[in-house]
């Protein structure tokens, strides 16, 4: 029952994600694209005249609009998740999904799989058009990359590596991979229960009560990782004497990583339970 | 005779407010049973608690024997009084949906009277008539071999003509074993296909019984009976 939800989860889901994702990537490569244009211009023009001057200003505001539209497409398809939550779960489409023959837990799990992938998959596109921005876009003439700035990234990396020794360097990078999934995991997860609670508890002003959720459970696990970080980081330095320091070094950022995946991943099971059994105990679609 | 749905001391409010209030009911396997009532008597809150989308406050509810769960979302067929489709689906979209997940489902039969109804597959849902959307919706629910039907106010808000399509769709999709429980407050339209009714009034069954018995017995339509029972 599951993949048969999943299939018709990704189904009416990607005909909005594709072409949002597929849309940013293209937006980057033609900034991108306008930004070479530009600074070959810049390079090749000695002496100003007053058509490059707009050309250069329309360009220039171009490159600002669609780095805001790279942003912005982040912006829709977090909202475009959680209103799909809210329509199939609270809405007139619940009347549908909770008569079909699959639990909650696969109801909820199915949902919670589609946001996961395309808010991974969101995020990376994001990235991958930083990339395409920062290292094509700023090319000098003769180039297609900015070799400069490609070589400084590669410094900086292989910098890291010598210092910190090749097997950690890996586990960083492994352990800010994980991190950065349980996060969205648990971010996720944390803005579904919100909506659930506005969607069971509030009779009126669903969303707005969902968004009231949202704010208090962020600020309750604010003060709560915040007071649990803080002891962790006086207990961690407090046993650091002068011999230890570069060990030191290498072992605090594994510590808060690990710190972090294991916060974040208690807080996301903690926010699929509770949303678990408030659908399964508390659902009344009015 | 077994009980396809038995209600035992039903409870739910909605913040404080009683909409079903110690309610007692149970229907029999292979009837059309017509739930009658006044304008927020509790029709549409019974039927939901029974499709699962309700949590009732206190009291059981058994399908066939079984609490609201999996199983009996399996054997029952719902027809809400709200369209419950997302705008990107056609009506091909919503028939694959319904063949995948129900395996009662018949498909041949539903494309079938979706084509008699001038209903073109590869139409958006959205684009069509709220009648023809409703058509749809019973169409769907109708096509299912379920044990147990729930119609909420199937015949509300369309016309006569209409109507009595819809009446027929239910007759002729109608087997033997199944049960069919209509909620309704337009009872001249719909006693000529019941079997049974239940009149329910501020949470509460207030009288029920055989439809023949009844208007044999007292020589007045169900209709009369309950203009006479809920007179104003």
């Amino acid at each position: 029952m599951l993949n048969k939800l999943l299939k018709y989860e990704f189904k009416s889901t990607s005909k909005t994600m594709i072409p949002l994702l597929l849309s940013t990537l293209a937006l980057s490569i033609l900034t991108s694209v306008i930004m070479t244009i530009s600074i070959r211009n810049i390079e090749s023009s000695i002496e100003e005249n007053a058509l490059s001057n707009v050309l250069m200003s329309l360009f220039a505001t171009f490159s600002i609009f669609s780095l805001f539209a790279i942003f912005a497409s982040a912006v829709v398809l977090t909202i475009f998740l959680f209103a799909r939550y809210y329509k199939n779960f609270f809405a007139d489409e619940g009347y549908l999904t909770f008569t079909l023959p699959a639990t909650t837990g696969q109801q909820l799990t199915s949902k919670f799989i589609s946001g996961f992938v395309w808010t991974v998959l969101g995020m990376i596109t994001i990235i991958i058009s930083g990339i395409i921005i920062l290292l094509f876009g700023t090319a000098t003439s003769g180039e297609v990359i900015n070799k400069e700035l490609y070589n400084v990234i590669g410094n900086i990396l292989s910098e890291l590596k010598d210092q910190v020794g090749t097997s950690n360097y890996i586990l960083y990078i492994t352990e800010i991979i994980v991190s950065f999934m349980v996060s969205c995991a648990y971010r996720l997860l944390m803005i579904y229960l919100a909506i659930t609670l506005g969607g069971i508890i509030a009779r009126k002003h669903k969303i707005l009560s969902a968004v009231g959720f949202y704010i208090l459970i962020s600020f309750v696990i604010s003060s709560l990782t915040s007071t649990v970080t803080s002891s962790m980081f006086i207990s961690t330095f407090s046993v650091i004497d002068e011999d230890e320091i570069i060990n030191a070094f290498i072992s605090i950022p594994h510590r808060l990583l690990l710190f972090d995946i294991v916060l974040s991943a208690i807080f996301a099971l903690a926010a699929y339970i509770s949303n678990y059994l408030l659908l399964k105990k508390k659902l009344n679609l009015e | 005779m077994e009980n396809i749905l038995e209600c035992s001391n039903l409870f739910k409010y909605y913040s404080g407010k009683p909409a079903l209030y110690n309610l007692n009911v149970s229907f029999p396997k292979g009837k059309i049973i017509g739930l009658l009532g006044p304008n927020g008597s509790g029709k549409t809150t019974l039927i939901k608690i029974v499709a699962g989308l309700l949590t009732p406050s206190s009291g059981t509810v058994t399908i066939n024997g079984m609490k609201p769960g999996v199983e009996t979302k399996n054997m029952i067929s719902y027809l809400p009084e709200r369209q419950y489709f997302s705008s990107w689906m056609t009506v091909n979209d919503i028939l694959t949906v319904f063949n995948e997940f129900y395996t009662d489902f018949d498909i041949a039969r539903a494309r079938d009277m979706m084509q008699r109804l001038g209903i073109t597959p590869e139409n958006k849902i959205k684009t069509l008539s709220k009648g023809t959307k409703e058509k749809v919706q019973l169409v769907l629910v109708m096509s299912r071999r379920a044990k147990l039907y729930l119609l909420d106010e199937p015949i509300g808000g369309v016309d006569p003509a209409t109507r009595d399509y819809i009446l027929n769709t239910i007759i002729t999709n109608y087997n033997e074993d199944s049960t069919i429980i209509i909620s309704t407050h337009l009872i001249y339209e719909i006693e000529k296909i019941l079997d049974d009714f239940v009149f329910i009034n501020r949470g509460q069954i207030v009288m029920g019984g055989e439809v023949d018995r009844v208007r044999a017995e007292r020589n007045i339509s169900i209709d009369e009976l309950f203009r006479e029972v809920f007179r104003c």
